[in-house]
């Protein structure tokens, strides 16, 4: 076979099988980061040895069976790694004279391995870590994503990535972080942090801080294949359920969000036929599931709700103001920030008027976070607008010019300033 | 990147000769892809004799009532996953052929995987 033919069926078996593979061999030898590390070894060693005896039947029990092979070598090789694993280089010794290893092997990835996979998820987003280190390490060794991959996600070099994933693991050791799940003391917070990366990792796809796309399409549907695994090893969490749907509910506006010039599109504006029904649905789904979690919704399945409001509108006229201002409201008490602040005031303008929304917004304007926040001056500007008083809100307009840095944002202001000159 | 796989039956299929555990193993395997999150949509379709047609042949519109008795193969349901490339919508499709062949002997069937184009 050609050597690039194997490539793409290493990284096809990776990206499928790699989280599982890792999960199993963390559960034997008791660490996430020498278990990656023995995976990738095993990832080598099909790269070599694939092009010349072909593609295994089974390639991920192949990759297990030489992933523990390895892990003997190392222990035996490494002075560090023998004082502390010795009885495990013996029992997987023993264990690999079985006659069967890799019907052995098929069978530990068809055991039901959530725990495992759970516990390198946390273990992954381990709060000692950066949250950079965080991400990086849970698209590697739990999303199935090679080195490279993340590297060109998240536009820096592949040595780069490397060496934070090296880091990250060398921490987790010597944080001495267990491969176990978090006790229920610290359960919540835990689960706050992984929430955290996978949502983040979505938010670097889809606004794409840098380079020339407005997206990265692929990072997104990896936060969403992290949030769905997430979602059925925790069935019982509204909270991982809400961030489902929220994920699924932003994604099913990025063909809609962006016009043939690449400027982005206001929500109201957007061309709804555009929108994805079948990750709207996905999305609804989840968010029904998480009711059954009691009337105490946290932030993301608020935020859902809210993002739900606006796919279940079939039209901009539609949308049901009343119910978001009333969620906005309950984020604001969850999640106390100038920005949901803002946000809420917007929501209060479309469902009570605008004077209404002028009030709230001049009442957050002074403070710290929103004083030379160019989006507050844009969100009177529309208020004005609304109310009729068209100089004050060309005024406002051209205040919220003045702020931004983005081009594109800075045009559109004027323009709007321009348009109501001209009127008034 | 998302793709559609169709499930195309050769000649006409029973429901009730599919065995249970059949449908018990795609159950299993289709909640499967769920938890991987490799899901988007997955669904059976009714048999042909419940379908109709809207054809347009030679400028002419016609509306046909099955069953379609000349009909060879036909969709009897389908997937739609999302996965970063075509080789891994391929593995799934091989992996719902292998269940037919282990839990339904003597069906003939084809997964036919299509990338679904997406503006972007």
């Amino acid at each position: 076979m050609r050597a690039d033919g194997v490539t793409t069926a290493v990284e096809t078996v990776w990206r499928m099988e790699s989280a599982k593979i890792i999960a199993v061999l963390a559960r034997t030898v008791n660490d996430v980061g020498l278990a990656e590390d023995l995976a990738a070894d095993a990832v080598v060693a099909a790269l070599e040895q694939w092009p010349d005896e072909g593609v295994p039947d089974r390639p991920a029990a192949w990759l297990m069976v030489t992933a523990k092979r390895r892990a003997v070598d190392r222990i035996r090789r490494d002075r560090n790694l023998k004082s502390k694993y010795e009885r495990l280089a013996r029992r997987l010794e023993a264990a690999g004279e079985t006659e069967d290893p890799i019907g052995e092997a098929e069978r530990e990835l068809d055991d039901d391995i959530g725990d495992e996979l759970l516990r390198v998820i946390f273990c992954a987003c381990h709060p000692v870590l950066s949250v950079e280190a965080r991400a990086a390490l849970t698209l590697k060794a739990a999303a199935g994503l090679t080195t490279a991959e993340i590297a060109r996600a998240y536009l820096t070099s592949e040595s780069t990535v490397a060496q934070r994933i090296v880091r990250a693991k060398r921490k987790l050791a010597k944080a001495g972080v267990a491969f176990e799940a978090p006790g229920p003391d610290e359960f919540g917070e835990r689960l706050d942090a992984v929430l955290e990366v996978v949502y983040l990792i979505f938010n670097e796809g889809y606004t794409a801080t840098g380079g020339r796309d407005l997206m990265r399409p692929e990072l997104c549907e990896d936060a969403m294949r992290l949030a769905q695994r997430l979602a059925a090893l925790l069935p019982g969490q509204p909270e991982v359920l809400g961030l489902a749907a929220l994920l699924d509910f932003q994604a099913s506006r990025s063909r809609a969000r962006v016009d043939a010039e690449g400027e982005p599109v206001p929500l109201p504006d957007q061309d709804r036929s555009k929108w994805d029904g079948l990750l709207v649905r996905r999305g609804l789904s989840a968010l029904h599931r998480a009711r059954d979690g009691g009337d105490d919704a946290g932030p993301y399945r608020l935020q859902a709700a809210i993002a739900a409001c606006h796919a279940r509108a079939a039209r901009a006229e539609e949308t049901d103001w009343v119910r978001i201002a009333g969620l906005y409201s309950r984020l604001l008490t969850v999640q106390p920030s100038p920005v949901v602040a803002l946000n809420r005031a917007v929501a209060f303008g479309m469902a009570f008027g605008p004077e209404r929304g002028l009030r709230m917004v001049d009442e957050i304007a002074d403070l710290p976070a929103l004083k030379d926040y160019h989006l507050v001056r844009a969100v009177r500007g529309e208020m004005l607008e609304r109310m009729g008083r068209n100089t004050e809100a060309a005024g406002a307009f051209e205040e919220a010019a003045e702020l931004t840095e983005n081009a594109r944002e800075k045009a559109q202001m004027l323009r709007r300033s321009a348009a109501l000159r001209q009127a008034s | 990147m998302r793709y559609l796989i169709n499930v195309v039956h050769e000649g006409p299929l029973d429901p009730k000769q599919v065995p249970a555990e059949m449908y018990e193993a795609m159950g299993e395997f289709v909640s499967g892809l769920a938890a991987d999150g490799i899901l988007v949509d997955a669904a059976g379709l009714e048999p042909t004799d419940r379908a109709t047609r809207v054809d347009l042949h030679g400028g002419e519109v016609k509306v046909v009532d099955g069953p379609f008795a000349e009909a060879k193969e036909w969709v009897g349901g389908y997937f739609i996953v999302q996965c970063r490339s075509q080789d891994e919508a391929v593995e799934i499709a091989r992996k719902s052929v292998e269940l037919h062949r282990r839990h339904a002997p003597g069906v003939e069937l084809v997964h036919e995987v299509r990338r679904i184009v997406d503006e972007e």
